[in-house]
């Protein structure tokens, strides 16, 4: 039995890393046992064989896979320039709307202060500009003085004298103090509706257990009727898999454009975005839950639909889903028929109902691979869902949901 | 790093896809030999070597020109072979009850046995050896790979692995008696010279 440190040393010897020290001692251990020549002999057998190893190529040529496995998936080096654009410009927005505040808080601060100097300045009984209002430049406005009329100067720290006659409210040319304060000014200002611009809100796996995390995202679902939900996964063949078993769970289903379906297939790592009209904010919340507890996504970022997202909605449909001149295909609906008809008609178009339903399968959503390819005509597949599309019930969300792979 | 790297990365980092191929077909070789070894599995191989490059693209903002840009590749493509090699165990492991140690040969290129000289005793050697491979660990194989198969040097495997160099040496000290133990074990003999 050879002890560890001298078989490392062996090794050592074998690989060249033998320190010098080290060599003469080996050299006498080499000598005295026959056990241990062996094992140096056996290593550098080892070593000649592994490098005798043949060399294998790939056999084929990766550069183009690789190269169309990127233009499939649209890296993240492009997808910021592309897809990141319509959100960029929501900053000058915000910027712009915070600087429009600003201006019309300091002109309505400044015409204020004006108008209150101005009051604290002039005599209630003797300065006929009182009631002026501020001029377009700024300045108050003064009636042009009458040959007989003094000047009217409003700094006078001494009243002008200014001949007795009875005032009443009705003819007085001054205006009251309070009626100044409380009169609206004529020049207008337009109003500024102050609006909380919605920001994209990240949401972590880890985190969807917990109450605290759940409840904003929940409150975020149930904010608006449309969204853009992007997961992050390490592996999106597997999210879309279990997102496609929800999705049946829910006696909906996908139709999922072929390349798509290839991608999945085959699990190549992709990119793929879901258009899906048919669930509620609890569906959401719920399925959402599921995919956490099992690891399949490892955070999400929920933002509103902007008009970048309805053109990539364009493009993935074939026509923009949220037209509102597009018509759902026409389907029996069973209250219409209840008001109109006899319950022998009803009874019909219930029966009517649940088989139109049977055949289309509930409701309907689209996958294909994201970025969505451009194409003018409308393909088959879009073409299916659209003519399986169901008439959006009350409550449901319109969600453009995007599963990005993470590197 | 070499030259012709250096410029292919920036080509390709200012949109020059093409430049990021020729990168694929100058490594895609070397990357592939060495995945082979460690996952013993062509079509699985391929994959992940094909992943890497996706993956270094993906990342190649994020690349150091400090580093070969191969030992950079090495290490994404030797992290993916790891992770799914232990993934296949796990899975051969509850397939099988348990009795999942054993390796996946591939069939040898036919082509061998064509050439001159003892083609089946070469061949019955390289697939012990390579069999035995296989029941290395992961981490020391990957060193054993690198170093004996690959030819590079202790402190480009250091870079490839993350590891400080005097790991890389001990870890290849034991991989080496690691793998005489298992061909040992194997009850074969050692290949005839």
């Amino acid at each position: 039995m050879i002890p560890n440190e001298l078989a490392e040393r062996i090794a050592a010897d074998v690989s060249g890393d033998l320190m010098p020290a080290d060599v003469e001692r080996l050299r006498q251990d080499l000598a005295k046992s026959p056990e241990t020549r062996r094992l140096h002999r056996a290593l550098q057998k080892d070593v000649e064989a592994v490098r005798n190893l043949p060399k294998r190529a790939v056999g084929i040529d990766l550069a183009p896979k690789v190269l169309a496995a990127l233009a499939a998936q649209s890296p993240i080096i492009v997808l910021r320039k592309n897809n990141n654009s319509a959100r960029q410009t929501r900053w000058p927005q915000v910027f712009g709307l915070c600087m429009g505040l600003a201006l019309a808080f300091v002109t309505a601060w400044l015409i204020t202060k004006r108008g209150g100097t101005e009051l604290a300045k002039v005599d209630d009984d003797t300065n006929p500009t009182f009631a002026a209002g501020p001029t377009p430049s700024g300045k108050p406005e003064v009636p042009e003085p009458e040959a007989s009329a003094p000047n009217v100067v409003m700094d006078n720290p001494e009243p002008q004298e200014q001949p007795k006659k009875p005032i009443s409210a009705s003819n007085s040319p001054i205006a009251k103090p309070s009626d100044v304060l409380t009169a609206p000014l004529e020049r207008s200002v337009s109003p500024v509706q102050v609006t909380m611009p919605r920001t994209s809100l990240p949401f972590f796996s880890g985190d969807m257990s917990e109450d605290a995390t759940r409840e904003p995202f929940r409150k975020e679902l149930k904010r608006d009727r449309d969204h853009r939900l992007e997961f992050f996964s390490h592996d999106t063949n597997r999210l879309l898999d279990d997102f496609t078993r929800a999705v049946k769970a829910r006696s909906s289903n996908l139709v999922i454009e072929p390349a798509a379906a290839e991608h999945q297939r085959r699990r190549v790592k992709s990119s793929f975005a879901i258009y899906l009209e048919s669930w509620s904010a609890n569906d959401f919340l719920t399925v959402t839950r599921g995919l956490a507890k099992d690891g399949t996504f490892q955070n999400m970022v929920l933002a509103p639909i902007n008009d970048g997202d309805r053109r990539e909605l364009k493009q993935l449909l074939g026509r923009d889903p949220f037209d509102s001149n597009i018509e759902p295909v026409a389907k029996n609906d069973s209250r219409r028929t209840m008001a109109d008809k006899t319950a022998e008609g009803l009874a019909q178009a219930l029966d009517k109902t649940s088989k139109a339903d049977n055949q289309m399968g509930g409701p309907v959503g689209y996958v294909s691979l994201f970025p969505p390819p451009k194409s003018g005509a409308i393909s088959k597949d879009q073409q299916q869902f659209w003519e399986r599309r169901a008439e959006r019930l009350a409550g449901k969300l319109r969600v453009y949901l995007i599963l990005r792979p993470l590197s | 790093m070499s030259s012709d790297d250096a410029t292919l990365i920036r080509q390709t980092l200012a949109g020059d896809r093409s430049a990021f191929g020729a990168l694929v077909r100058k490594y895609q070789d070397r990357v592939f030999n060495v995945v082979f070894r460690l996952v013993a599995h062509v079509e699985d191989a391929r994959d992940i070597t094909q992943d890497a490059f996706i993956n270094a693209y993906e990342s190649l903002k994020r690349f150091q020109g400090d580093a070969q840009f191969y030992t950079w590749l090495y290490r994404i493509a030797i992290n993916a072979a790891i992770s799914r090699q232990r993934k296949r165990r796990e899975t051969v492991s509850l397939q099988q009850g348990g009795a999942g140690n054993q390796t996946i040969l591939e069939p040898f290129d036919e082509s061998f046995e064509h050439q001159p000289g003892d083609a089946l005793d070469r061949r019955e050697t390289e697939q012990r050896i390579h069999a035995a491979l296989q029941q290395v660990s992961d981490e020391f194989r990957a060193v054993l790979v690198l170093r004996d198969l690959d030819g590079m040097k202790y402190d480009e495997i250091a870079d490839a692995l993350d590891l400080p160099i005097g790991t890389v040496r001990s870890r290849l000290h034991r991989a080496r008696l690691e793998l005489r133990e298992i061909l040992e074990r194997s009850n074969n003999k050692v290949p005839r010279t």
